[in-house]
Parts: structure tokens; C-alpha cells; sequence
């Protein structure tokens, strides 16, 4: 499973509990209110769990977990990065 | 406490491992369980309906919404001690109804009943919810909730609130009965057991690491307007404030802008308000570092967030605050700390520890009630009154009714928060939101915290003061008028000497013309070193009519010192001085000028130089950077303060005023310019040998003067002085702090007949530039520094020259006409000090160094100094100057001067004990002869015979009681003072035997023993007496005043006892009251030896004098006049109608029958739990305290009496006051009493200078002392020199001045070998000293000053060795030869010349008393 997906995955079961939401790529996750702030940091921890990355407070923005995209985009680059 | 702690520390993690509960829940029980009475988790919401509601649906609802929520049938059982939460199968329970239609007053009469109810205590074992419908009309109803915080949390409200609204709409048939709301809600049960799993996973160890680390080390606590908390309570305020729909608005639109928003508004809005509540904390305390708890509420899934229970974790944000922070770039910190904390907030991190990582909370609610069946009812968060008592202040935000506008709570604690600094505290905390609101980019630091109402009366009411003076004269033109009005009065005499107006004026012009031919011009500096004598007024006149400035230098100062001063002026200039001086100042380079060598010169008034924009004098203080500094001062700036102090002080009286104080100090203008511009006299006073000070006791012994300027010090010294023969109207003390004790023990001293002012004010703005009339009842430690003088102004500024706020400390800024030119030749330092006024355009502000802060009453409070300027003795010195000094040496590497507080008390070992008594010699005055035995042993055997014509026959005493049954009007015959002790147990049992109907009264002061209370009971239902208890709420404020007064707790509590005994006999018309004082007390109190000296000794007229003692006692003034009713005492007949009997002045029992008596007829049991004979436990406070501040035991003296009177064994009395107080409680009682302990400095004689020094080689004290000596004036010279290996630094690399050792009481290093005392009249010098000085060990050929000695103590030496002997020791041969052994031979020499007049009887007995 791409890392998208087990972020979809996450958000529907565990955050959201509803397991038959559709949840688009570029579905606004925060302003929606669908992820609270606590969700995000359960899912901060989920993904660095599943990629060993390390995600500092200061990276936590809106611009990078706003959306699945995002949040694959900016995890894609940690992963280059090193 | 401490006890809190320790309880929490041994069990905290034992019992949360046993118990089912969540480590919130569980830290919650804890709380509760520590403070089982109050109701601190009292969860109250309550629903207002403007509309008809079903009770019957209502009850039925709640009935549902119990059985279907295990969270409200959750009860908290103890088993083996440990916490467990149990969910009832079933809990019922009907909803209350409480109707209140049939009230007058409905709304009235559900504030009354809700003010009863949201204190009420939830039976964890029973129930944690109370829930009831009150209803006030037909469509008005309440429905209050109140739920125990272990089982909701803020979003639990909402979902109770959801709940009950579906159900309440089934029940009355809006929506189908058939949806099953009931099982669709999931279990707090899974929760818990979430939580119980949790912790053993990863992320939790994780998350604990995190907590772990950033709580280790413990930030700063924080002061609240600068105020410690005295007391820790649970009792809270909340205030509410409504922060209004256009800043909920505006910081809404902020924190939803891009760079604030953060993933959610709700995040986004936190921060915003984390950051406003961290500004406005920081700006109140000033702390840097600043740590707040908020509540975090984990529901992670869906399925928790339909959860009712408490899911919330309280952890610490922790921001540190730097100086140039912005709104914004503190938002951005917050931000980040808001995320780092999100992420470790996890299920079951709270922990007790780190709960007190912090003394504020915010709590951010996001939650708004939708409608309830249609209705929309309004939302109310009742407060119990009651928090967690480490919480100083909570914040709790939210808008649960969907106004658009949020409500702020504020919970006070209310011992953190006066009442009227909370109001205050919501202002400022509104001028931070606005300021944000209206420029979030600018710093912290220029907000203004005032309300407009505050600036209103800090700034500008406070410092109207504008008042005419006569700005275009100069001083002289007021003395040349004032010598026309009265050419023939007195203007300055000395001794039997004096000169009047005109003949000052003459010598003056005479001066005044010759300087002008030397070429003194208009603002000139012309030094001036003399003594005080005529010369010297005449010379301050001279110099000024030539129109020179004045510039007075300490006689005594070394040359040194003077050269340096001289060399400021800048060209050779004039240094007057007298004829006897001339060669101590022969070597500097000025023109010296004696006035015996002027010749003739014209005595008319020279034409007018100075005008007033010219200086008037030049005074140096000491200089930080080890050069004293020249403030200068004009005409016009003295004119203006005299001519104020004039219409403040003389009330258009002429006062004589001595001129006693050093010339060099500006509190000396007062005392000359003031009577000479209102036709008063100086009185000069010389000072002997240089000794600044020691002549105030003459000014005091002659009695010719009506004003005294003076520092505190001085008063210090005269404190215990005869004022009888005084004409002394008015002290006017400025100089140095100014202690309220002291300032009330000289008012009573002269019945409150003086007038006693605290003059404030910096040479730099003439002398006194605030002004306050002490008042007896003033109750703050120091008298307040009052009301700015005539054209002054004062503020009370932060660094950013912001007015402070009430309650926060600030720096002291002058403004005026008073204030100084500025520094002579320091242009830099002139430019730091004095700055431009930003609230009076073109005008400038003196920078004084000096904290204060505003009073909730308006009145500023002075805190000391900011800097390392310091004051001993009055003098101002800035340490560094003899840094600097030290920093010459060639030897000394390192150095730091600071001050030190000496101690009074005398070790233990040290002490003579009477062989007799056990009278120890740290009491006062004490003396032994070669057998060892005290001296009030030895007055008693004197006189012990001629005092029992004081006492009086049972008989008498018989008869007496036969006319009080005569006399009886009501139930009892007297009232008798049952203290419970043995003495007052025999003496009722006594008069019950004589048949009198007794009304026993003992004082409960709330720290009787329990055993002693006990016995009171027994003994009184034993002798079927009537008892009473009597209390007053002023207890705690009586202890304070007595401890304050008295070192001790006793005074206060006798004079309680017999003012409240008085109206209980006036009550029920009782005439006696009859006292069980000992045979010892009568001679510890009223049978002193001074009774006996008079050889017509006579009983009446002691009885007189008691008679008029006891009046005047009852008519003081103090805590205890103006709290208990006294109204009685005013008048003579009181003390007619009732009558005291003192018990034991008839009666006289021999101890050993006393107790036989009291074994077999009455059950008295001495009491074990105080530690002594005494039924009082806070005895103990009085003890620590008195032992403490005067240095000896307060029960030396009443016990050496019991010994005296055969009462009690000399050991046993030893061993009694042997007692080890246990600090702990003495502390915890000075707590709860309110008692706060003075600081050590509360004694100004008691400050020292102390100097570290890192050196090379040998140097000794005698040394150090002997090179400063050479550069300062005596004032400046340390009375400590100790040597370290390295000086203690801080972690910044500063000198650690907290971490240097105390001087040792040990004798210092000195030049002279140590010999010790052999005579008896050196051993009892060696003492004297060795109080004085706060040595241990003293040779004999010690040199006083280089023991450390300073003026003040050498006087206090003096003094008590002339009162001692009998002498008349001079000052001057003393400071000649300063050790004990030439001491003890001037003594000798005095006392063999009184002797030479004396028959032999009279001498030998002098000589014996000496030994």
C-alpha cells in the first residue's frame, strides 16, 4: 500500500471511524474539520512509525499535512533528503 | 504543604498503579482527598429557559441518560486504601425539582439557593453528580448541573447537554421514540481501559521522556504584581469579563490569517490567546520564563469524542520571554511550543510533578451548546469558589451560548489577588488584547498596562503640586528679609553663645565681601571643612552672599578624599576651614582660609550676585566609579523646597532646629535654612571627636530644640531615651527606609504628642521631594513615602519608561523644580540620571535607582534600591566606590563589598548563667558578682523584705469576698481569668470553696493545647463552675501586632484577655474580676527595684501607679483598641465600677501544698503537649521569634522570678528554656497567623559593610582598614574583611553576592595579638563589646573599629557603659583609644574620682556593685 493510501486508511478508520468516507487527495482535512489538531499529532506519530522519519514541531503546518498530497509530498522529500 | 507533597511523593505511584482509575482521574481523587471540605472540582453548569419545560419529560430524560451513561453511574471506592472506580448497575435517582414560584423574589430566592448548593461536597462512594429544575416562573426555568470533575471535562458538558436534549425531545414526543439515542453511546469503561494499554506502548514512553525532561528543572515561581502569596488556599474568585464581539471578532480574523493559522482555527485561536495571557504575565511579574498549564482533551476517535468522562490531560507550555519580543515573535514561539505539546499530551501523561510546574492555567473551551427542543437556553459556568490551591490564577475562555463574543473567567486565588487588584488585573489583561489588536508588531515592553482611570491618578492627579514659592528669590534675599524683620532675635546659638540675626548677617556680609575680593563670582564652588559651631553657619551664608556655591566636606574625611573633590572644581579654588584643622588640611593644593585671619572688611549686605539660576551648594556622594560625584544644586531648587518645608513643618510657627548632622549630608539643609528664613534658631551641637551621630543624644538630653531632622538611625538610638523634658514637637526622619515599628515605638513614647514625617527624596532633587505624616494605625512594615512636595513630581516607570500598573514594581522617577543641575563635570552621568520627561514637555527626570510600586490604595510603597547603592548608618554609598578603592591595592586581586545584617543572638555556649536564678547573661543588662548571682537576685535580697509590706493578709481578701456577695447584681459574684495553668486551677477552686458564684473565662486563642482545653473542662465541671471560652476574630491580627511590638505573642494575648473579661463582666453586670498572677509576676511587672529605691516606699502609691498604668495600657492605640470593642476603657469609670483583685497578693501557698491541694481536689494534669508549662502551642512563634530579634529568651525573666519566689527549680527553669523549637511549625503558624518575618535590615544599626577580598601575601584587617582609611570617610570603610581563595561566581561569570559566606562571629585578623579580658570590669566590657560588635572573642587591645566597629555601635557601647557605671564616659576619649583595656582604665579613673567625694559605706557599695 503507497503511503497515500495508508494515510487515507488511517484518517477513515482511525480518526474519522467512518469506514466507508471518501476521501479525496485534495480533500481539505483541517479547515473541514475532519482531522482535529489532536488527530494530526496520532497521525504524525502513525507516520513516523511507517517511515522512520522524523517529524519536528516546526514542520507540522497546514502547508505540509493540509491534505494527503501534502503530506506525501512533503514526507517524499524528507525521505530524499535524508 | 510540605505535607501535600510528601504524601503525594511516597503514594502517588504505588497507589495509581493499584487503582483502575486514569492517571487524570486519578490525579484529581488526589487533590480532592488532600482537601476533603472543599469543593474544587465542583463541575457546575447551569441552563437558563425563558420557557415552559415538562418536569415530569425533564426527570424522566435524566433518569434515561443516568442508566444509559456509565460515566454518571461511576463511583469511586477506597479498598485496602486505593482508588477504584465502579459503575453502579443502576444509580436512582429523581431529578429535583425546586420550586420557587411561590418566593417573593424568584430570582432572589435561586441565587440564595445556588449559593447554598454549588459548594455542596459529591459522596465519591454515592454519586458524582447533583442535578436539580429549578423553576422561578411558569416559562422560567434553570436546570443546574453540577457533576464532579473525575467523571466530565469541558467537552463532556456538551455531550450531557446533547444527551439529555434528544432524550427531553423523545420524552415529550418532538422526535420518534423508536431511535434508540441510549446505545448508541459508548462506554467511559473502553476509555479507561485505552488509556491502561496505552501507557505500555512506545509512543508513551516517548511522550513520558519528553514530559520528563522538560519539567526536570523547575522555573522560577512567578510573582504576581510582585506579590508573594502569604498563604496557599483553595479559596478562589472568578471574575467574569466579556472580551465583547469586536475583539472576538478581530482576533478570529487574526488567527485565521496565513503564518498564524495553524491546521485548524481552533489551534490557531489557542495560540492567539496562549500568547495574550503569557504577555500580560510576563509584563505583571516580569518574569522571563513563564509556564502555564492548559487541558488537553484526548478523544481520539470518533467513538471517545461521543464519550462522556473526563478525558482530559493538563500539561505545561513553557515560553521563555525575551526583553525585545514582539506580539508576533512571541506568537511564533508559542506556536511552536503549542505543537510540541500537542504531540506529548497523550493519554495518561499528566503526573502530580509536574502538575506543579506551573501556578496558571488557561483553558480554552471551543464548545457551543446548539439548541435545546427548540429552545436556546443560556449558559452559565458557576464557579464553586473553591480551586486547586497551587493554581495562583486560571483563565478559562470560551462562548458556550454562540454569542460571537468570548467570556473570559478569571478565578483568583484570592490570597495571590487582593479584591481590588483583581479588577485591576482583567483591565490590564484587556490593554494587552487591545494593544495586540492594534499593532501586533510592536514590543511587549511598550504596552501600556494602565487603565485610563489608573493614568489618571498615577500620573497626573498624584503629581499635581503646583504651588507658589517665590521662584525669583534667592535664598539669601529670604535670610536678608527675615534679618530685617527680626534684626534682634536669636538665629544661631552654641552653648551660651549666640548670634542674632543682624550679627549673623554682619559676620556673614564680612565673609561674603572678602571672598568677593578674591574673586569668588556668581555660581563658584568655595569648599567648606568645619566643624559644627557659628563659624560654620556663618561661613554657609558667606559664601552663598558672595554668590558662590557651597561645597561642604566632612572635617573628618582624609585629606585624600578632599583633594579629590578639589580637584572636580577645576581651578585652585577656596577651602574654608578653622583655625584648628589648618594643619590635617596643611599638604592640599587650595587657598586655605581661616575667617579668625580675614582682617576688616564692611558688614553690609553685599549687592545681590547669585540669582536664582545659580548654584546654591555642591554636595559629593559616593560614586560608583570610586570617585564621589558633585550634584549641584541651585538657588532656586532650594528656595522651593525650603519655603515648602516651611508651610509643611512650621505651620507659621518659629521652631528652633538643632544643627546636630553631618554638613556633607543634605538633610542638613532643612536644619539651617529652614529656621533661618522664618525667624527660628540653630542650635549647633558640636560633634564630639568626629562622631557622626552621637551628639542626637544631646540635642535629645537638653531638650532646647521643636524640630529634629534626622535618619532613622537616630531615632534608633534614642529610641529608649526620657522624653519628658522635651520640647520636641516634630521629627522629621528621612535618610533611609523608615520602619513603622520604629516610628510607633517613638510616638508612643511621647503619647503620640509629635509629629513624626518620612521625608523621601535624593540630594539629586534637594533633600525631600515626597513627603508622609506617620500614622499609629499605619499597618504596613514601612511608613509609606506619601505625596509628592510642592512642584514635584513622581512616577513609577519599567525599563521602557511605561508607567507600571498598581501592584507592579518599578523604578522611581522625579521630576520638578527641585531637581539637581546635574553632576559636576560628569556630563555622561548627568545625561544617564537625568533624562528627558515624556509626560512634561521640556522638563527633565531624575533617574533615582530606587523601587516602588503603587498600593491597591493608591499610595506608593518603597522597595529599596535597584542597584548596588546601599545606605548604612543614612549614608548613601555606592559599593562601588570602595570596590574601586580596594581594586588600588597592589596585593588585592578581587574584591566585592556588600552589606551584611549582624545578629543579635549570642551563642549558647557562651553564656553565664545566675547561680541562683538561672538568669542567663544575654538578658539585657544582665550582670553576676564573684559568687555568680545576677543582679536582680542581688536587688531582690535588698529590698525582698521591704515588699511584703505589698501583700496583704487572707483575711482581707475574705472580707472581700464578703462584699462582693453583698454587692451582687446578677449571677456572679466576679469573673474569674482561668488560664488553666496551676495557678489559676487552685485560685478558682479557692473561691468556689469560699462560696462565690465564679464565671470562669479563659481566652481560646485557637493554639490552646487540646490536654489543656481538656482540663479547663474537667476542672470547671469538677467545681461546677460556669466556664466560657472567649474568641475574637482578631486573633491572627492581634498575634501580628504583639509579635511585631513585643517579639512575643503573650502581650497580645493578656491584653485580649482583660479587655475581653472587661465587657464580659460589664455584660452581666459582674463588678470583679479576679486574676491568678504569681507572686513572681508582681515582681517581674509592678515590684521593680526602681520601687525601691525610693526610701519612702508605699503601697498606695503603687497601687495609684498600677491604677494609672492599667488606664493608660487600655488606652493605647494598637491592633487591639481598634478591633475589639474598647469603647468602656475611655472612661475613669470603668475602672471604679470594676474592680481587679489580683488572687495571690493575699494569698500565699507554698508550691509543694498547691499541688498536694490541687492532686486531691481537682483533676489537674500538667500538660505535655506544648513542651513547657504553658497551655499554649504558639508560644512557640513568640520564643523563636523574641530569641531571635533581641536575643535572649522571653521567659528568661518571668522564670528567673518563679525561681526567685520558690516556684520552680533553678534546672527545671534552665531546662524549660533550653527548648528546641521545632522551625517547621513556627513557620507554618506565622502562616496561618499572617505574620510575615521581618527582614534583618529592619534594624538599620544593624547593617555592617563587609569587603572579600582575593589577595597576595599578608594583609590583614588592620591593614585593609588602615589603607581605606587613607582614601574614604569612616562611613564608607567596611566593618568585615574576609579573605577568600576566589571570589563565588554566577553562571553568567558574575560575582555570586548570594553566595558569599556570612562574616564569621569570630574575632578578625588583626595587628594586635589577642589577650583576653582578666578584670571583672573587662569581662563585662569584653560583653558589651561583643553584642556591639557581633564577636564572640574580644582581646582586650582589640582596636574597636578594626573589630569592625562603625560610629553607631561605639555609641551604643558608650551609652551603656555610662547608664552601667554611672558615668559620664566622653565620646571623645573613647574614640581616642578605642580598645577595652584603655576603656576599662577611663572607667577606673572616672569611678576612683566619684569615689575620692563619697563616705567609705557609699563607696564600698558602689565598688561591689561593680565587680
Amino acid at each position: 500500500m503507497d503511503i497515500k493510501e495508508q494515510i487515507k486508511q488511517f484518517i477513515i478508520v482511525e480518526l474519522a471511524g467512518q469506514p466507508g468516507l471518501a476521501l479525496g487527495n485534495d480533500d481539505d482535512l483541517l479547515l473541514s474539520g475532519l482531522v482535529d489538531s489532536l488527530g494530526v499529532v496520532r497521525l504524525i506519530g502513525f507516520l513516523e512509525e511507517q517511515t522512520g522519519v522524523n517529524i519536528p514541531p516546526g514542520e507540522i503546518t497546514i502547508e505540509n499535512f493540509g491534505t494527503v498530497n501534502a503530506m506525501a509530498a512533503y514526507l517524499g522529500a524528507k525521505v530524499v533528503s535524508g | 504543604m510540605v505535607i501535600e507533597k510528601d504524601i503525594i511523593k511516597t503514594n502517588n505511584s504505588d497507589l495509581a498503579a493499584q487503582s483502575n482509575l486514569t492517571r487524570s482521574q486519578f490525579l484529581i481523587w488526589l487533590g480532592q482527598t488532600l482537601a476533603p471540605d472543599a469543593p474544587l472540582y465542583n463541575m457546575i453548569q447551569t441552563f437558563r429557559f425563558e420557557a415552559v419545560l415538562d418536569v415530569e419529560a425533564f426527570q424522566q430524560s435524566w433518569a434515561t441518560l443516568v442508566a444509559s451513561s456509565d460515566a454518571l453511574r461511576t463511583i469511586i471506592e477506597e479498598v485496602d486504601g486505593v482508588p477504584q472506580q465502579r459503575v453502579l448497575d443502576s444509580l436512582p435517582y429523581r431529578l429535583e425539582w425546586v420550586d420557587l414560584r411561590g418566593e417573593n423574589d424568584p430570582v432572589r430566592a435561586y441565587q440564595v439557593w445556588l449559593e447554598a448548593r454549588r459548594t455542596r461536597l459529591h459522596d465519591n462512594g454515592k454519586r458524582l453528580f447533583d442535578t436539580a429544575l429549578v423553576q422561578l416562573g411558569e416559562a422560567h426555568f434553570i436546570w443546574y448541573l453540577n457533576q464532579h470533575h473525575l467523571i466530565t471535562d469541558g467537552w463532556s458538558f456538551l455531550l450531557v447537554y446533547r444527551r439529555m436534549a434528544a432524550l427531553y425531545e423523545q420524552a415529550i414526543g418532538v422526535t420518534d421514540a423508536s431511535t434508540n439515542i441510549v446505545t448508541a453511546m459508548p462506554g467511559y469503561v473502553d476509555y479507561v481501559r485505552h488509556e491502561r494499554s496505552f501507557r505500555e506502548s512506545a509512543a508513551f514512553a516517548k511522550a513520558e521522556g519528553y514530559w520528563a525532561d522538560k519539567l526536570a528543572t523547575p522555573t522560577p515561581s512567578l510573582t504576581f504584581y510582585d506579590r508573594i502569596p502569604r498563604t496557599p488556599t483553595h479559596r478562589t474568585e472568578r471574575m467574569v469579563c466579556d472580551l465583547g464581539a469586536e475583539r472576538t471578532a478581530r482576533l478570529k480574523a487574526i488567527s485565521g490569517e496565513k503564518g498564524i493559522q495553524i491546521l485548524n482555527a481552533e489551534l490557531s485561536m489557542y495560540n492567539v490567546l496562549v500568547m495574550l495571557f503569557t504577555a500580560y504575565l510576563h509584563r505583571i511579574s516580569g518574569s522571563q520564563q513563564i509556564t502555564l498549564g492548559s487541558p488537553f482533551h484526548n478523544r481520539p476517535t470518533p467513538a471517545f469524542k461521543e464519550t462522556i468522562g473526563v478525558f482530559i490531560e493538563v500539561c505545561s507550555l513553557r515560553l521563555d520571554v525575551a526583553e525585545d519580543d514582539t506580539f508576533m515573535s512571541l506568537l511564533q514561539k508559542v506556536m511552536k511550543e503549542s505543537l510540541n505539546v500537542l504531540r506529548y499530551a497523550l493519554p495518561g501523561t499528566s503526573r502530580a510533578e509536574y502538575n506543579r510546574a506551573y501556578e496558571v492555567l488557561l483553558n480554552f473551551v471551543n464548545v457551543t451548546f446548539p439548541p435545546f427542543a427548540g429552545m436556546q437556553p443560556e449558559i452559565e459556568w458557576v464557579h464553586s469558589g473553591y480551586g486547586d490551591r497551587d493554581h495562583a490564577l486560571r483563565l478559562q475562555i470560551h462562548d458556550f451560548n454562540g454569542t460571537g463574543s468570548y467570556k473570559l473567567h478569571f478565578d483568583f486565588n484570592t490570597q495571590v489577588f487582593t479584591e481590588p487588584q483583581r479588577e485591576l488585573a482583567i483591565q490590564h489583561f484587556l490593554r494587552v488584547v487591545d494593544a495586540f489588536l492594534d499593532n501586533r508588531e510592536q514590543p511587549l515592553q511598550g504596552v501600556g498596562l494602565l487603565t485610563a482611570d489608573e493614568h489618571i491618578r498615577l500620573v497626573e492627579t498624584f503629581n499635581q503640586t503646583a504651588a507658589d514659592y517665590p521662584a525669583d528669590k534667592t535664598i539669601i534675599h529670604l535670610f536678608e528679609a527675615q534679618t530685617a524683620r527680626t534684626p534682634e532675635a536669636p538665629a544661631v546659638s552654641l552653648g551660651a553663645t549666640a548670634l542674632t540675626y543682624s550679627e549673623l548677617n554682619a559676620q556673614a556680609n564680612r565673609l561674603a565681601h572678602h571672598l568677593r575680593g578674591m574673586g569668588i563670582r556668581p555660581g563658584m564652588p568655595v569648599a567648606l571643612s568645619m566643624e559644627h559651631s557659628l563659624e560654620v553657619v556663618i561661613a554657609i551664608l558667606g559664601v552663598l552672599k558672595a554668590g558662590g556655591a557651597y561645597v561642604p566636606i566632612d572635617p573628618t574625611y582624609p585629606p585624600e578624599r578632599a583633594q579629590v573633590i578639589l580637584d572636580d572644581f577645576g581651578q585652585e579654588s577656596i577651602f574654608l576651614t578653622q583655625a584648628h584643622l589648618q594643619a590635617k588640611f596643611a599638604g592640599l593644593k587650595a587657598r586655605i582660609l581661616t575667617q579668625d585671619s580675614l582682617g576688616q572688611s564692611e558688614t553690609d549686605d553685599p549687592s545681590p550676585a547669585a540669582k536664582p539660576e545659580d548654584l546654591a551648594y555642591i554636595l559629593y556622594t559616593s560614586g560608583s566609579t570610586g570617585k564621589p560625584k558633585g550634584v549641584m544644586i541651585e538657588h532656586r531648587s532650594l528656595v522651593n523646597y525650603i519655603w515648602w518645608a516651611r508651610g509643611q513643618y512650621l505651620d507659621d510657627q518659629v521652631r528652633d532646629f538643632p544643627l546636630f548632622s553631618s554638613l556633607s549630608f543634605d538633610l542638613t539643609v532643612t536644619s539651617i535654612f529652614t529656621p533661618l528664613i522664618t525667624g527660628g534658631q540653630i542650635v549647633v551641637y558640636p560633634e564630639e571627636s568626629g562622631v557622626r551621630g552621637m551628639s542626637i543624644l544631646k540635642v535629645i538630653e537638653e531638650g532646647a530644640v521643636d524640630v529634629i531632622k534626622l535618619t532613622p538611625a537616630h531615632l534608633t538610638l534614642i529610641r529608649a531615651m526620657d522624653f519628658s523634658r522635651t520640647r520636641i514637637k516634630t521629627f522629621i526622619v528621612g535618610g533611609e527606609d523608615f520602619k513603622t515599628e520604629l516610628a510607633r515605638s517613638i510616638s508612643a513614647a511621647f503619647n503620640h504628642q509629635v509629629a513624626i514625617y518620612n521625608e523621601y527624596g535624593p540630594t539629586e532633587a534637594t533633600v525631600g521631594c515626597m513627603i508622609q505624616r506617620f500614622d499609629p494605625a499605619e499597618s504596613a512594615l514601612s511608613v509609606p513615602v506619601g505625596l509628592p512636595v510642592a512642584n514635584a513630581q513622581i512616577y513609577v516607570l519599567d525599563a521602557h519608561l511605561n508607567p507600571v500598573p498598581t501592584g507592579v514594581i518599578g523604578e522611581m522617577y522625579i521630576g520638578g523644580d527641585g531637581l539637581a543641575r546635574g553632576y559636576l563635570n560628569r556630563p555622561d552621568l548627568t545625561a544617564e540620571r537625568f533624562i528627558t520627561n515624556p509626560f512634561k514637555a521640556g522638563t527633565r527626570l531624575y533617574k533615582t535607582g530606587d523601587l516602588a510600586r503603587w498600593t491597591t490604595g493608591g499610595k506608593l510603597e518603597f522597595l529599596g534600591r535597584a542597584d548596588h547603592q546601599v545606605k548604612v548608618g543614612g549614608a548613601r554609598i555606592e559599593l562601588g566606590e570602595i570596590e574601586s578603592r580596594l581594586a588600588a591595592h597592589p596585593q588585592i586581586k578581587e574584591s566585592v563589598v556588600t552589606v551584611v545584617h549582624t545578629h543579635r543572638a549570642t551563642p549558647e555556649g557562651d553564656l553565664q548563667y545566675c547561680t541562683r536564678c538561672g538568669l542567663a547573661s544575654n538578658f539585657p543588662g544582665a550582670s553576676y558578682d564573684d559568687q555568680g548571682v545576677c543582679h536582680l537576685c542581688r536587688a531582690y535580697d535588698s529590698y525582698k523584705d521591704r515588699a511584703q509590706a505589698y501583700f496583704k493578709p487572707m483575711t482581707e481578701l475574705q472580707a472581700l469576698f464578703e462584699q462582693m456577695k453583698a454587692g451582687r447584681n446578677g449571677d456572679y459574684d466576679c469573673v474569674a481569668l482561668f488560664s488553666g495553668g496551676k495557678d489559676s486551677t487552685y485560685m478558682v477552686a479557692q473561691l468556689v470553696a469560699a462560696g462565690l458564684k465564679v464565671l470562669t473565662f479563659t481566652l481560646d486563642n485557637g493554639y490552646i493545647s487540646e490536654q489543656a482545653k481538656a482540663n479547663i473542662r474537667r476542672v470547671a465541671a469538677t467545681l461546677k463552675v460556669d466556664h466560657i471560652f472567649g474568641k475574637t476574630p482578631a486573633m491572627n491580627a492581634i498575634f501580628v501586632d504583639s509579635l511585631k511590638q513585643f517579639a512575643n505573642v503573650c502581650n497580645g494575648c493578656f491584653k485580649t484577655i482583660y479587655t475581653l473579661a472587661v465587657n464580659l463582666a460589664r455584660e452581666k453586670g459582674i463588678r470583679y474580676i479576679v486574676t491568678g498572677l504569681s507572686r513572681g509576676q508582681f515582681f517581674e511587672t509592678r515590684l521593680t527595684p526602681e520601687v525601691f529605691q525610693d526610701p519612702n516606699f508605699n503601697v498606695e502609691e503603687i497601687d495609684r501607679s498600677i491604677l494609672a498604668a492599667r488606664k493608660a495600657y487600655h488606652r493605647r492605640d494598637d491592633v487591639i483598641s481598634r478591633e475589639l470593642d474598647v469603647d468602656a476603657f475611655r472612661s475613669d469609670a470603668l475602672f471604679e465600677d470594676i474592680q481587679f483583685i489580683d488572687f495571690y497578693r493575699y494569698c500565699d501557698v507554698a508550691l509543694g501544698d498547691l499541688y498536694a491541694f490541687l492532686d486531691q481536689y481537682v483533676p489537674w494534669v500538667r500538660p505535655s503537649d506544648t513542651g513547657r508549662s504553658t497551655n499554649c502551642l504558639i508560644n512557640d512563634l513568640g520564643i523563636y521569634l523574641h530569641k531571635k530579634q533581641r536575643g535572649y529568651h522571653n521567659y528568661a525573666l518571668p522564670y528567673s522570678w518563679d525561681v526567685r519566689m520558690g516556684h520552680k527549680q533553678r534546672d527545671e527553669a534552665l531546662d524549660e528554656l533550653n527548648d528546641i523549637i521545632d522551625e517547621t511549625q513556627v513557620k507554618r503558624m506565622m502562616q496561618e497567623i499572617g505574620y510575615t518575618e521581618p527582614n534583618l535590615s529592619d534594624d538599620p544599626s544593624a547593617k555592617r559593610l563587609a569587603a572579600y577580598y582575593v589577595a597576595e601575601g599578608s594583609l590583614t584587617s588592620s591593614d585593609m582598614r588602615g589603607y581605606l582609611s587613607q582614601h574614604l570617610p569612616e562611613f564608607m570603610l567596611p566593618s568585615y574583611f574576609i579573605r577568600l581563595d576566589s571570589l563565588p561566581l554566577t553562571r553568567n561569570g558574575k560575582i555570586d553576592r548570594t553566595a558569599l559566606p556570612d562574616p564569621q562571629a569570630d574575632r578578625p585578623e588583626l595587628a594586635s595579638a589577642y589577650q583576653a579580658p582578666e578584670t571583672p570590669l573587662e569581662t563585662q566590657l569584653a560583653v558589651i563589646w561583643s553584642k556591639a560588635l557581633n564577636l564572640a572573642q574580644i582581646g582586650i587591645h582589640d582596636n574597636f573599629f578594626e573589630l569592625g566597629g562603625s560610629s553607631l555601635p561605639a555609641i551604643q557601647v558608650i551609652y551603656q557603659v555610662n547608664q552601667r557605671f554611672g558615668i559620664d564616659l566622653p565620646v571623645a576619649r573613647f574614640f581616642e583609644n578605642p580598645t577595652i583595656s584603655q576603656m576599662s582604665a577611663q572607667i577606673e579613673d572616672l569611678l576612683i574620682a566619684q569615689v575620692a567625694g563619697m563616705s567609705d559605706d557609699d563607696a564600698a557599695r558602689l565598688l561591689a556593685s561593680l565587680q
